[in-house]
């Protein structure tokens, strides 16, 4: 139980040494030390578990702790070290893909919607102190869960992550999220507009959301919104002091 | 309030907390612009430009997907550096410039990320045959380094990109009248531009973007019925 939480702890700093030659290889040797002490005993064997442990692998940090426990369960019950690399192998893109879909495609755009409608709602900075709270609360939550199931499941970890339903919200979380995103817009506006009040508030969004979108359908290749913007606001300043 | 060091001291405190949840610490919505820029509001006794100049930039920042090696802004002392930028004023006329210089400085700050993963990667190359052999106090400091040069970057970051913000005040460098209120246009356009390709482009080969559209169709009812 120590060494899980003591694991857990460090899954939350998992992507701390991140280089492009192990990605967080060396976080997840770093996460996997307090899991593999059972192994203290048979000198060889800990360090060869180790090493594989810190080599290269790269998924989404949140599901990190899911390849960290399955590994380190495989190493205790003496599976051969190639079939735990190629176990690592195997998950790294899974997890990384439906980390980033149900997390930074699905999950913080609906909670950063939602702090932004409540905003527009006048519930102050509370909104955003409460959002912040349940969604680090869900961070976690999920971190130690991930890190058990794999610790259960070992070499079954795939057939667990799937029995676990967790692949499948990432659909209903994408939706969700994208209603949400969009009902945020116009009332965010409004709320904008209060003390941002000119003639062009209201038409200049528009503008902005209709160009935006058809940017996206036609797949120009046009440069990021960021860019766009800065480069219109360098030339109405070149318009303003010329 | 801008001017006096507690403010500062506690705006590079919060930068330099936004700048380790990014990539290296818990990653838990502390660098999202909106979060930054209410604390940085609240520090500054300034609470509305902080939440208004972190609705704006989050906006922009929900375009951005922070995946593994790809490179992105970093908004969080950037936000905080915007905040500096629009406290105090009339926001119709500093809300744009604000915005303007928050996305200068988060692309900016973004560009030390590789630098910082280029030094972690010095460390493991000194360390790689001790990492290779299992050796686990090489582990231990491989990724203390590596968390170390990830909190200077971010003391860096947010003393740098903050100083910057406080000599824009400093010189009366931020436009007022009517290019400031044109510049507020533009970041109000450039924002919803940024949120509709980001919803379209997520969206694009599911049903995801039709329920973005419902979404917004429903909240132009509710604007619509006051």
């Amino acid at each position: 139980m120590k060494r899980t939480a003591q694991a857990a702890l460090r899954l939350l700093i998992v992507q701390a040494a991140w280089t492009y030659e192990r990605l967080q290889g060396v976080g997840v040797g770093f996460a996997s030390l307090p899991l593999l002490e059972p192994l203290r005993g048979d000198s060889g064997a800990y360090r060869a578990a180790v090493g594989r442990a810190s080599e290269y692998f790269n998924a989404h940090p949140y599901l990190t702790g899911i390849a960290v426990g399955a590994a380190a369960r495989a190493e205790i019950d003496g599976v051969p070290g190639a079939t735990i690399q190629r176990l690592k192998t195997a998950l790294a893109g899974p997890l990384g893909s439906l980390g980033d879909q149900l997390f930074w495609i699905g999950v913080v755009p609906a909670v950063m919607a939602s702090m932004l409608l409540a905003l527009s709602w006048d519930a102050g900075i509370p909104a955003v102190g409460l959002g912040v709270l349940l969604y680090i609360m869900v961070r976690l939550y999920v971190t130690v869960w991930g890190l058990r199931l794999g610790l259960r499941s070992g070499l079954q970890i795939s057939g667990a992550l799937k029995a676990s339903g967790l692949p499948d919200q990432v659909r209903r979380v994408g939706l969700l999220a994208g209603f949400l995103v969009g009902g945020a817009v116009a009332p965010l506006f409004r709320w904008l507009a209060d003390p941002a009040g000119s003639p062009w508030w209201w038409q200049a969004p528009a503008l902005g959301l209709i160009g935006g979108a058809v940017a996206a359908l036609v797949r120009f290749r046009v440069p990021s919104a960021r860019r766009l913007t800065l480069v219109v606001m360098v030339a109405v300043l070149l318009w303003h002091w010329r | 309030m801008i001017g006096t060091w507690p403010a500062l001291g506690g705006l590079i405190a919060w930068g330099t907390v936004a700048g380790l949840d990014l990539a290296s610490v818990l990653q838990g919505l502390l660098s999202r612009p909106l979060v930054v820029g209410a604390g940085a509001g609240w520090i500054l006794g300034d609470v509305e430009s902080g939440l208004r100049v972190g609705a704006l930039l989050e906006l922009f920042a929900l375009d951005v997907v922070p995946v593994g090696s790809s490179r992105y802004p970093d908004f969080g002392a950037a936000t905080a550096a915007a905040v500096v930028v629009a406290a105090g004023g009339p926001l119709h006329e500093t809300l744009g410039a604000a915005t303007g210089v928050g996305l200068v400085l988060a692309t900016l700050a973004g560009m030390t990320l590789p630098v910082t993963r280029r030094l972690n990667a010095r460390t493991v190359r000194a360390h790689a045959d001790r990492l290779t052999a299992g050796d686990e106090g090489a582990v231990r400091r491989v990724h203390w380094a590596g968390l170390g040069h990830d909190a200077v970057r971010s003391v860096f970051v947010a003393g740098a990109t903050l100083t910057i913000a406080v000599a824009i005040r400093w010189l009366g460098a931020v436009p007022d009248g009517a290019a400031g209120t044109a510049l507020t246009a533009v970041a109000g356009a450039g924002a919803a531009w940024a949120v509709a390709h980001g919803a379209m482009t997520s969206g694009r080969s599911g049903p995801r973007w039709r329920w973005a559209v419902a979404g917004l169709g429903l909240g132009l009812a509710a604007v619509a019925a006051g």
